[in-house]
């Protein structure tokens, strides 16, 4: 029984024509990507590069699609910013939709993590540990509609917004709020804040999870933020202090964890990791006992020491 | 089937039953892939953020049709897919503004400015003008092979996820995309010092 294979059939029946010579250059040029992906039958290729031998002008057009595949290879290199505004938009279109009324506009920004942006105009300083230093503040758009929403003062909180772990903070009064990169202690930023801060996002380009300490003036527990990093490999054996633990966590299930704990904390962990999510990895190394291990509604892992 | 598109069932199936938290989960995962898409099709930051949001607006109408035959991330791209298209029959008539226009300011003429990404300019010059061109190639094709190519090339889907996503037999796909390559190859080849190098 013949091997039935579409390519055979293009070279049967142009064989069949009896002049090699008189193969359509369109036809052949259907096969460009193939012939350029190599999964083009080895009959018909070895049959296209013969024909390149003596047809420069076809040998010419396929060395242009070669170049035009290389730049369109280019294509995933380019950088787009996503806007700030984005999220917002979609909160806004999902509102106003006729179809699903019983949504409040409200709802969906709590739902998304926006429960307590509540001003425009303020600043956002975004930082890196590696690369990118402080960049100076991005204005939040005017369009950014504010949510009238319980206001939570003196309270460090970290949120997903617009995708990227955020501090909110927001101060009865005077106050100094710190970041530090809890790996080499450098200071990251620090703001005299009265009354709303600016938004800080908590943004990691390392290979490794990153621990961003937050400290304000009157808070009692340690704030830290483990923010992972783009290599997801880790040993799931191992022992350490809960920071170690947490960016263990944060590498394996890429997830952002906000630890809160006293100075005096116990800290002398063990861990062999195989749950299939953060939450259940953490509860089977931190005993309940010592340490409330919740998941937010935006994905963030938050274990809080209760000694 | 992998982690990811298990995860994204559990996510629709609440959705589906009417869990608003499940479907802000998805949003939230997606929009910025989705806009990525939507900006390399529309190359307009504004035009894109409408295209998403029509986009989700349309995810959030239909998830319940959704029935779970591809992932949640095809089924995406078809509806942002769809989403420009129809944005560009809706604006046909409108003017647009080439990438060499100027903008008219007040009693000044000043030049549009494209956004540096990055690079050393020695080093990015020609790279930054290939890009340049490839993307005036790219609005020249019809917006159907435009799609295709950037979901093939920039957004890295395989043959079969972009036939699903289009809802297309597979052997079209190759071959469509296939003329699509040829026909930005001829319009590219007008640019023939691009391909002295």
């Amino acid at each position: 029984m013949r091997n039935y294979s579409p390519f055979k059939t293009v070279i049967d029946s142009l064989s069949d024509q009896g002049d090699e010579q008189n193969m359509s250059q369109d036809r052949l040029r259907e096969h460009f990507s193939d012939l350029y992906e190599g999964t083009i039958d080895p009959g018909l290729a070895q049959q296209i590069n013969a024909r390149f031998e003596t047809d420069f002008a076809l040998k010419d057009d396929y060395d242009h699609f070669v170049t035009t595949m290389y730049m369109l290879g280019k294509m995933p290199e380019e950088q787009i910013e996503v806007p700030s505004h984005l999220s917002s938009m979609i909160a806004d279109r999902l509102a106003a939709n006729p179809k699903k009324s019983s949504m409040s506009l409200g709802m969906f920004w709590r739902n998304l993590g926006f429960g307590t942006l509540a001003c425009v105009a303020i600043a956002s300083a975004m930082f890196a540990v590696k690369n990118r230093s402080i960049s100076g503040s991005d204005p939040i758009p005017a369009n950014l509609v504010p949510v009238a929403s319980s206001r939570i003062l003196d309270t460090i909180e970290i949120k997903i917004l617009n995708g990227e772990p955020t501090l909110v903070y927001e101060s009865s009064g005077p106050k100094t709020v710190t970041i530090v990169n809890v790996d080499d202690q450098k200071l990251l930023t620090k703001k005299d804040v009265d009354g709303k801060a600016p938004r800080v996002v908590l943004s990691n380009t390392n290979d490794q999870s990153a621990a961003f300490q937050i400290e304000a003036t009157g808070e009692n527990a340690k704030h830290i933020v483990v923010v992972p990093g783009t290599n997801p490999e880790m040993e799931a054996v191992g022992t350490g202090d809960l920071v170690s633990f947490a960016k263990l966590l944060a590498t394996k299930y890429h997830t952002v964890i906000h630890l809160q704990f006293t100075a005096d904390a116990k800290n002398d962990l063990k861990w062999d990791i195989s749950a299939n999510d953060a939450q259940s990895a953490a509860l089977t190394v931190l005993t309940p006992t010592n340490y409330t291990v919740t998941m937010s509604s935006d994905g963030i892992l938050n274990i809080q020491a209760t000694k | 089937m992998s982690e990811n598109f298990q995860n994204d069932l559990i996510l629709v199936e609440k959705a589906q039953k009417g869990d608003q938290n499940a479907l802000n989960e998805l949003i939230r995962k997606y929009q910025d892939r989705a806009y990525i898409y939507a900006f390399r099709l529309t190359r307009n930051q504004d035009d894109a953020c409408d295209v998403v949001a029509d986009a989700f607006l349309r995810v959030n109408n239909a998830i319940k049709n959704f029935k779970g035959n591809s992932a949640f991330s095809t089924w995406l791209f078809r509806i942002v897919t769809n989403c420009y298209l129809d944005r560009r029959k809706r604006d046909k008539s409108r003017l647009t503004v080439s990438l060499d226009a100027t903008i008219q300011h007040e009693q000044e003429e000043i030049s549009r400015e494209i956004e540096d990404p990055g690079d050393t300019p020695d080093e990015s010059a020609e790279r930054n003008q290939r890009e340049v061109m490839l993307q005036k190639a790219l609005s020249k094709l019809p917006e159907f092979q435009k799609a295709m190519i950037i979901m093939f090339h920039a957004e890295q889907q395989t043959y079969e996820e972009i036939a699903e996503a289009l809802d297309l037999p597979l052997g079209t796909v190759k071959s469509r995309l296939n003329r699509a390559r040829i026909s930005l190859r001829e319009i590219l080849v007008e640019n023939e010092e691009l391909f002295t190098v």
